[in-house]
């Protein structure tokens, strides 16, 4: 059974980015709060649909991880952005399946667009730190260096007092 | 998810599976290719997937369930916290998490708080969320509204004074209004169970320190709120109330930029903050020679 309703998208797993439909699986079906009628149904993940979903992530996690901070919130903005301009069409799903009065959902696509920039931006200083050495292997003239290298190239950063 | 993949996430990077919740929890939080468990809901539940990490010394992020209580002062500024409190209480019909649902009122002003949050409820404008105008919506499921009727008729039974809502609509579709309680027993059951609707306990005190004693009485340290311009309260208040936050004079406790999370049996970890952001990483120490 697909959606009873135009405006309301089929259902679907995602597994290592296949769409299952719910043709492809057993179903159970999403109800409309607001009236009680079926909007959709929504297909069942098998075990071996688990199984798969985790040898996934598995597999994606080792290209995923290599991915810098810079670059992943680079995607993270962008998915913020669409999530906003998609506001509409979202609220208007979300109303459909749990109730709630649009503006309602409105706000909640907002604060979820929130979250990703929220965590572009902070996920960019999830820095470690370095603690200095008990013995002194390091050559002792390391931290000054360090310091030469920002004053080679003022014009980068302007706003940074030099010292 | 369909905006992150089209942002550029890579297609396999994130899955979205659905069906019977036990059997998908057990099965992939089972699995030592899962490293962290992430969970929004009930308590019982959320007990549920402690013990299933716990088995494979998992990290989780549990934000369980609550019971937010409202203390409102005599030194509150009383048409804020009214309005306020009516419009964060029927949001989302009361299925919020953080929803205030325990309104504690100091002796002085309590007939006063409770007959005009009584009479805003009862001109909020229920109707379908498509619907232009409407100010509530329809609960998620017919099983929540049972659970809410619950609560009310038992507290009524019990002698509490029911002063708005309280009778299932006759429409289809799974509405219930807006409802009021008053005057309500310490054994009912809407004191001590989170109602998840809208449902408004409102109950009374005399001294700060009752207020603070009626907060931390259940085993919930979800979100708290407090309403009073005097700067001693909200020293006292704010100390002694057990909750992962604290609104004061306000709501809006639920911002990505802070951190979100529970005390006690409300869970444990935070969304949102420098502090959600940690909950997903591991600290590695290297030391080199």
């Amino acid at each position: 059974m697909t959606a009873t309703l135009e405006t309301y998208d089929a259902l679907h797993l995602l597994i290592a980015g296949e769409r299952i439909g719910a043709k492809q699986r057993a179903t159970r079906p999403v109800i409309n709060p607001a009236t009680g009628a079926v909007l959709a149904e929504l297909p069942v993940a098998t075990d071996e649909d688990l199984q798969r979903a985790l040898a996934a992530a598995a597999k994606a996690f080792a290209g995923w991880r290599a991915v810098s901070a810079y670059d992943r919130a680079i995607i993270l903005r962008k998915a913020a952005a669409l999530l906003r301009e998609r506001t509409e069409a979202i609220a208007r799903t979300m109303t459909l399946e749990q109730g709630k009065v649009l503006n309602e959902s409105r706000l909640e696509i907002g604060a979820a667009a929130d979250i990703f920039d929220w965590a572009a931006e902070e996920g960019r200083r999830a820095y470690g730190r370095v603690v200095p050495s008990r013995r002194r292997v390091n050559s002792p003239d390391r931290w000054p260096r360090a310091a030469r290298s920002s004053l080679s190239r003022p014009k980068k950063r302007p706003a940074r007092p030099l010292h | 998810m369909q905006a992150l993949l089209d942002a550029g996430l890579p297609e396999d990077a994130a899955q979205m599976v659905f069906g019977d919740p036990a059997h998908i929890s057990s099965t992939l939080i089972a699995s030592p290719i899962v490293r962290k468990i992430s969970f929004t809901g009930s308590t019982a539940v959320g007990k549920q997937l402690a013990t299933l990490a716990a088995q494979g010394v998992k990290r989780a992020t549990l934000e369980l369930g609550g019971h937010a209580p409202v203390v409102v002062t005599e030194k509150a500024d009383l048409d804020r916290a009214i309005k306020l409190s009516v419009s964060f209480k029927y949001r989302n019909a009361g299925q919020v998490c953080v929803s205030p649902s325990r309104f504690l009122v100091q002796e002085g002003i309590y007939d006063e708080f409770a007959s005009r949050f009584a009479r805003a409820a009862a001109e909020l404008r229920v109707a379908g969320g498509l619907e232009e105008g409407a100010q509530m919506g329809s609960l998620a499921n017919e099983r929540r509204r049972t659970s809410i009727h619950g609560l009310v008729e038992d507290a009524v039974t019990r002698g509490a004074k029911l002063q708005t809502g309280g009778a299932p609509y006759d429409t289809p579709g799974f509405f219930y209004p807006p409802t009021v309680l008053t005057d309500i027993p310490a054994d009912a059951r809407i004191l001590s169970e989170e109602p998840f609707g809208p449902v408004a306990a409102i109950s009374t005190f005399r001294e700060i320190g009752d207020a603070i004693a009626e907060a931390n009485r259940l085993p919930y340290g979800l979100a708290a709120y407090v309403f009073t311009q005097d700067v001693s309260e909200h020293i006292a208040l704010t100390n002694g109330i057990e909750a992962g936050m604290i609104g004061v004079n306000h709501f809006g406790v639920s911002v990505a930029e802070i951190p979100f999370g529970g005390v006690k049996e409300s869970g444990y970890g935070s969304e949102g903050g420098t502090e959600g952001l940690e909950s997903y990483l591991v600290t590695k120490s290297v030391t080199t020679i």
